[in-house]
């Protein structure tokens, strides 16, 4: 009886045991359940993140170049650098006092600055950019606990302050500012690739794991127009003239006339940029190219277009004369010449010669209001040259209805019209190139990542002038610097063509000119009878200046010397 | 008694007869399929030493090609116009003053 009783509990109590495996079963199946179904894609993207390495691949910014025109040689003017960033953990940091030393005496910083440092996060604190190569070995080398290096990467001028305004910078956020960073900002950042790999738990990648990364496309390296050594001197030769002189501002432009290729385009005061940052907010309109974004009334400079479009329309010969009688008075207005003089019959090449604004008045009154504007049009003032910098100014040229009789004699002579120093020089080289206007450009060729070259041709934009009448225009340039205001940029042995602007400054809020204030102008092409270069210069409110023959011409005179050196022209006459 | 020495009869079309019974097939595969697992393990092995030899010479590669980067940087910084300007202070040279261009008729010129 008592065998059958302990068998019957016993047989009870199985049924028991088997419905709480059963309940646990359920449990551990339900909970398999919910992680290896319901919540499958959260679970597989995390191992994901274990076994796969995921990360941008920085593309390559395009380099900048420069050239040697005699070697045929390019100079890096921008490229890229990377330097080690030099950081501190200080949740990770042993000992914070000798941290700090090592670090104050690697990196020549006050040890008080680093300590202070450290305070201001218990987790990261960026201590110095840019380390040198001997600084980060050092850091390396010392294998220290809480202190870690990272690469960063710089846009870096090996050249410094040469170019600056025409290259611009790379700013904070890797994107181009001013000049032809910002032009060809596209151009140049390129495309980031992407690294997707299979790798081990140390994140090295496995050999026969997947591998979907994508390689990043560099960007295009760009081969200016620009020969570093004329760039060089025409800086050289700005800068002590503004310096000497007291001047705001001032700017150099050289250019191949018959290419329209820019070889050089200085701009005083400038900046390095590679130190962009620690320019001053009050002073960023340093970073501006001045040559092309800022407008001017350019002054007697101007008469050359005057009569230039007289000679083209056969209204008037180099020796044409007319009657000066030292004013020419139109709606109530008189208009005299700069020295107040009356000049008596004259020719055309003395207009040119003593710069007379009754002489370019005559002229233009010749041609009439509509046939001067579109005359004026023609040379390219009123629209954009189309150079490959941001910012550029399109001057003003008013219409013949927009002006009266008196404006329009004005902007004869420069005045009641605005032009930026490269509209100027190109109207100019038209002149120089047989009266046939070129582009201006500054990028000749670009090279892409693959190696492919795309060269960029000179460009036509219009026949300005006849050939025969840039011929005479050129003999009447020449008159100037050898008998006339542009004699300070004359070179012995060689035919130099040129003409002198002194223009006055307007008033800020309008109504009339400042007094005692002028611009200089003056530009001049070489050899004459077959030019190669040629060169504009402007100085901005010169001290104790009052004309551009003392100012400006001697800057294009030196660049001219230099130039008929570098291109070793012979001279056409004799040396002393 | 029969003789034990008797010989087996001699069969022209004797052919050997191999049989292998379901235990020793499944013992071979089992066998087979382990070799494989082995070898495959192997060159997995070795492929995955490879890959690290790789990644060790990537590394190497990278950082070469990043001091080569720096030093074309110092080369171009070096060859730069204010570099060479603080060179000729140092060096004595003067500008050219004057240059003398001759003209000659004749297109040949003396060889030494």
């Amino acid at each position: 009886m008592r065998d059958y009783h302990n068998v019957a509990i016993q047989k009870s109590r199985i049924p028991l045991v088997l419905f709480f495996f059963g309940i646990l079963l359920c449990a551990i199946t339900g909970r398999l359940f919910q992680l290896q179904v319901f919540k499958h894609s959260y679970y597989q993207k995390i191992a994901s993140t274990q076994h796969w390495i995921k990360d941008e691949i920085p593309a390559k910014r395009g380099q900048i170049y420069a050239k040697d025109s005699l070697s045929g040689k390019s100079y890096l003017l921008a490229t890229n650098q990377a330097l080690d960033l030099v950081f501190v953990e200080p949740n990770k940091l042993e000992d914070k006092d000798k941290a700090a030393q090592f670090l104050s005496e690697v990196l020549s910083m006050d040890k008080k600055e680093i300590l202070d440092k450290i305070k201001t996060s218990p987790t990261y604190v960026p201590i110095k950019h840019k380390l040198t190569k001997e600084q980060g070995d050092k850091i390396r080398d010392q294998k220290m606990k809480g202190i870690g290096l990272s690469i960063e990467n710089w846009r870096y001028y090996p050249e410094g302050s040469l170019t600056a305004s025409t290259l611009g910078f790379v700013n904070g956020e890797f994107r181009g500012s001013y000049g032809l960073e910002e032009y060809f900002d596209e151009e140049l950042k390129g495309t980031p690739g992407l690294l997707k790999e299979e790798a081990d738990h140390a994140g090295i990648k496995i050999a026969f794991g997947n591998d979907v990364s994508k390689a990043p496309v560099d960007g295009d390296d760009l081969y200016l127009t620009i020969d570093r050594y004329i760039q060089g001197e025409a800086e050289k030769r700005l800068n002590e003239s503004v310096k000497k002189f007291g001047a705001t501002n001032g700017q150099v432009i050289v250019m191949n006339p018959q290419t329209g290729a820019i070889l050089a385009l200085a701009n005083a005061p400038t900046f390095d940029p590679n130190k962009y940052a620690e320019i001053k907010l009050n002073n960023y309109s340093i970073f501006k190219n001045k040559a092309v974004s800022d407008t001017y009334e350019p002054g007697s400079v101007f008469k050359v277009i005057t009569l230039a479009s007289g000679l083209d329309a056969k209204k008037i010969t180099p020796e044409t004369k007319y009657e000066d009688t030292g004013h020419v008075d139109l709606n109530g207005y008189t208009i005299m010449n700069s020295d107040r003089k009356a000049h008596g019959l004259c020719t055309m090449t003395y207009v040119l010669e003593q710069s007379l604004n009754t002489g370019s008045t005559w002229v233009q009154q010749k041609l009439g209001k509509n046939s001067y504007y579109d005359y004026v049009r023609k040379f390219g003032f009123g629209e954009l040259t189309g150079i490959e910098l941001p910012g550029e100014a399109q001057g003003r040229v008013y219409e013949p209805k927009e002006l009266n009789d008196h404006g329009y004699a004005t902007m004869s002579f420069g005045q009641s019209i605005s032009v930026t120093p490269l509209q100027l020089i190109t109207g100019f080289a038209a002149v120089a190139n047989d009266g046939k206007m070129m582009k201006p450009y500054l990028v000749e060729k670009t090279t892409n990542s693959h190696g492919k070259n795309k060269i960029i041709p000179p460009k036509e934009i219009r026949q300005v002038i006849s050939p025969e009448a840039a011929k005479d225009m050129t003999k009447m340039m020449v008159s100037v610097v050898e008998k006339g205001h542009g004699y300070q940029a004359k070179v012995q042995g060689y035919k130099i063509a040129g003409k002198t602007g002194t223009a006055q400054v307007p008033k800020k809020n309008g109504g009339g000119y400042e007094t005692g204030k002028n611009i200089g102008t003056f530009v001049g092409f070489a050899p004459a009878d077959d030019p190669k270069f040629i060169i504009l210069a402007k100085i901005d409110e010169p001290k104790g200046i009052p004309w551009a023959e003392s100012s400006v011409a001697p800057i294009v005179g030196k660049m001219l010397d230099f130039l008929l050196k570098y291109y070793q022209i012979p001279p056409t006459g004799k040396v002393e | 008694m029969k003789d034990r020495t008797k010989r087996r009869k001699f069969n022209r079309n004797y052919r050997p007869h191999f049989k292998l019974g379901k235990y020793s097939f499944g013992f071979v595969v089992l066998a087979l399929i382990l070799v494989i697992s082995l070898l495959y393990l192997s060159q997995s092995n070795k492929i995955a030493i490879r890959g690290y030899d790789i990644a060790e010479l990537e590394k190497q590669k990278q950082e070469l090609l990043a001091e080569k980067e720096r030093l074309e940087i110092e080369s171009s910084r070096l060859q730069s116009i204010q570099e060479i300007e603080k060179g000729l202070k140092n060096s004595g040279m003067v500008p050219v003053k004057k240059i003398n261009y001759v003209t000659t008729s004749s297109t040949v010129a003396l060889n030494r």
